[in-house]
């Protein structure tokens, strides 16, 4: 045990401590910070000119009127109107001798026609632009409609439905049947985002894994150590201190990224606080509204510490899982071009498990789902997927169970295939013989 | 205090479609060099990694010191392999200290008797290198260290000599007759008997999975000895050949210069000391010496009988 000990710390040392380590640590969250704040910088100053608007209004109706109410109610919007032609083709003639960017022609009839109305323009609009717009026409033109039909549009008002329906899960209790709140699309979130982030890990560190493995291998060293330690805890020391560069890494990631976000949200907040009062901004508001108070409001404190629970079990299972299979290929094969034939059977199950990810967040309790969150080379990400939309205890166990007995049996196979695998040299191995291996005394 | 270091008894190891060792027996007398000779693929490595548990055998028992060998003996055991390498990335002193202590050295222990060998070979200076950054031949001598450093009782060598130059190479000689002095049993490994033999004091013969030679050097020597004797003389030869005629027979003879370049075979019984003294009598001796085998004929000698039986 002491000497597993020697070779986590030496795995994990040289790792934490190579300048490439250190640099993807720092520049990881820095990139990812580098990214959101150009995102950010260019909603934010993209937005910074103003549009006017030549509007050239021939219809009875009048329009225009709503339209210079528009002027007065946002004072603060980049989209300005202005009137000045009462011809499309003069205010097109002097269209670029002037200041505005664009003509709005509104036809004879826009109430009966809309579609007559164009937008002919010398400065492209943003897309912020051309929503606010076409958001403020249809208002217009729906007034408009509500008058010709002698409604007001109070009726209106109330007669439009939005219906968001609301899901409660029944459950049953010792004090009887429960009812609670169920937030699917937010749980679609957290699911995905919890299978996606155990694959990215497992494929990440396993391959590093199986690159430590094949450096010793060529480095000659492994002959020297298997004389000091079991070919089996030098495996499992390997994959213990990947493991532990890989959650570090994670952390200060996590903590970076938390910092410098929110540093940066606190610069720019003001001016994307005006605009989305200004009504610009409103899409991307709308996306980026899962904050992390609703999240919490999702499950109840219970549940989501159960939810974390599981989460590192699935994520150190399916972990050691794989990775063992990655350290028992990186012993079998000399060199790197050796490595696709035997990397895609290990590799396979893993790409297949985040693509059915999909199928499963549509119907988390179907067939697929439940058939792949007890095999265990797909469990750890199906299951993970699943659990937020709840999951039956005795499902959870089973499966919990499965992946257990899996990593025991995929870490007894690969240590079987390493201890032969790491002596072998100069050999193009077959899957025959990895299987005649496994039966070797010692 | 126990007469043998190591006994492995009717050791046997099959891998798929071949097998590496045979039914081999060996006795390991404690402070002596043992030499493993035999050619490549005869199974000496297998051999080597089964006395050091890489791997088990199918059939037999091996004892450390009359215990049956298990894993707590693998630090008085210290094995430089064939195939050796290190840690390109680490550093030498941390390399050592690695090793040292996987082999059970406390931290304190390794870093006080590294840096006396490292005293020893002048290489205090590449402590915080990378391994990378030595030659070859340093990078061997880091491995010797490594091996050397937890002072096993017993020190297994694969192809000892392989990779070193010729200063090197005795520099290290020089370190394992030091360490035999000391009280080590050492284990040499090679396919290159001319390499060794003079070294060792015991040799086991192993080729295809067999051993079919083992004993204490000179026995061996003497057992193969062939009575024959190359000497240069200046004299009258055709005195000389009657001279010998009743003793010996002339196996080859050529002038060089004034000199006689003769080898001769003693007959039965006749001892050395008597041919000396027929040819003193007729001619000036220059040189007179037995010739005895080498390792590489008695072992080619031994191969071939075994073909004819």
């Amino acid at each position: 045990m002491n000497k597993i000990w020697l070779v986590i710390q030496r795995e994990y040392l040289t790792r934490v401590r190579k300048r490439s380590f250190i640099i993807m640590t720092i520049l990881g969250p820095i990139l990812i910070a580098l990214v959101y704040g150009a995102l950010i910088f260019i909603a934010v100053s993209e937005e910074e000119k103003e549009h006017v608007v030549m509007v050239v209004d021939t219809s009875p109706v009048k329009l225009s009127e709503g339209l210079k109410d528009f002027n007065r109610r946002r004072p603060n919007s980049k989209l300005r109107f202005e009137w000045k032609y009462d011809d499309y083709f003069q205010a097109r003639d002097s269209i670029f001798n002037e200041t505005y960017s664009s003509i709005l022609f509104i036809p004879r009839d826009p109430v009966a026609h809309p579609k007559g109305m164009y937008l002919a323009f010398k400065d492209r609009p943003s897309m912020s632009i051309k929503n606010a717009l076409e958001t403020e026409l249809e208002k217009l033109i729906e007034e408009q409609k509500l008058l010709h039909y002698n409604l007001s549009p109070d009726i209106f008002d109330s007669v439009r439905v939005k219906i968001d329906l609301f899901e409660k899960r029944i459950r049953e209790s010792q004090h009887g049947l429960q009812e609670e709140a169920d937030y699917a699309e937010q749980k679609f979130f957290v699911a995905f985002g919890a299978g996606m982030m155990i694959y990215i890990f497992i494929l990440l560190y396993g391959i590093q894994v199986l690159r430590g493995v094949m450096e010793e291998k060529s480095n000659r060293i492994v002959e020297v150590m298997v004389s000091s330690v079991k070919p089996f805890q030098l495996m499992m020391g390997k994959i213990i201190g990947i493991a532990m560069v890989g959650l570090t890494q994670f952390l200060i990631w996590v903590i970076f990224s938390g910092i410098v976000v929110s540093i940066i949200g606190m610069a720019f907040a003001p001016s994307l606080l005006e605009q989305v009062e200004a009504g610009t901004l409103q899409t991307q508001a709308e996306i980026g509204g899962l904050d992390v108070s609703t999240m919490l409001n999702i499950f109840n404190v219970t549940d989501f510490s159960i939810m974390i629970g599981l989460f590192i079990f699935y994520f150190i299972g399916g972990y050691l899982l794989y990775s063992s299979l990655f350290a028992a290929v990186g012993s079998a094969i000399d060199n790197e071009s050796d490595s696709q034939q035997f990397m895609m059977p290990v590799t396979l199950p893993l790409i297949f498990s985040i693509a059915i990810a999909q199928f499963v967040l549509k119907s988390p309790d179907g067939m697929i789902a439940k058939i792949c969150s007890f095999i265990p080379l797909t469990s750890p990400i199906v299951m993970m997927v699943r659990i937020p939309f709840g999951v039956a205890i005795w499902e959870i166990i089973l499966s919990a169970f499965l992946l257990v007995l899996g990593f025991v049996f995929t870490t007894w196979v690969a240590g079987r295939i390493y201890r032969i695998g790491m002596l072998m040299y100069g050999k193009k191995i077959t899957y025959r013989e990895l299987w005649k291996w496994l039966f070797y005394k010692g | 205090m126990p007469e043998n270091i190591l006994r492995v008894e009717n050791i046997s190891k099959r891998f798929a479609g071949h097998t590496a060792l045979n039914n081999v027996s060996l006795t390991f007398p404690k402070g002596k060099i043992f030499g493993i000779l035999g050619p490549n693929g005869a199974g000496k490595t297998t051999l080597i990694r089964i006395i050091n548990q890489i791997i088990a055998p199918d059939e037999g028992k091996l004892y450390f010191q009359d215990q049956l060998l298990s894993p707590s003996h693998i630090s008085s055991i210290g094995y430089l392999p064939e195939e050796r390498g290190l840690y390109k990335k680490m550093k030498v002193g941390e390399q050592v200290l690695y090793l040292a202590r996987l082999k059970g050295l406390s931290l304190s222990d390794a870093k006080q008797k590294s840096r006396q060998w490292f005293a020893r070979f002048e290489m205090e200076h590449w402590w915080n290198k990378k391994i990378e950054e030595l030659s070859k031949g340093m990078q061997q001598k880091v491995q010797f260290i490594a091996t050397v450093l937890h002072e096993p009782e017993l020190l297994i060598f694969d192809e000892p000599f392989s990779g070193f130059d010729p200063v090197n190479a005795e520099q290290i000689k020089q370190e394992i007759l030091r360490l035999k002095a000391d009280g080590a049993t050492i284990i040499f490994s090679t396919h290159r008997m001319e390499s060794v033999e003079e070294l060792c004091d015991q040799i086991a013969l192993i080729h295809q999975s067999r051993k079919v030679l083992d004993g204490s050097v000179r026995a061996i020597k003497k057992e193969y000895r062939t009575g024959e004797y190359e000497c240069r003389i200046a004299g009258d030869l055709s005195t000389i050949r009657t001279a010998l005629d009743k003793d010996a027979t002339i196996l080859n003879i050529h002038k060089e210069q004034d000199e006689t370049i003769m080898t001769i075979r003693a007959d039965d019984g006749i001892s050395s000391n008597k041919i000396l003294y027929a040819l003193i009598q007729h001619a000036e001796v220059h040189y007179f010496s037995e010739k005895t085998p080498s390792m590489h004929d008695i072992f080619i000698q031994q191969v071939t009988q075994e073909k004819h039986e």
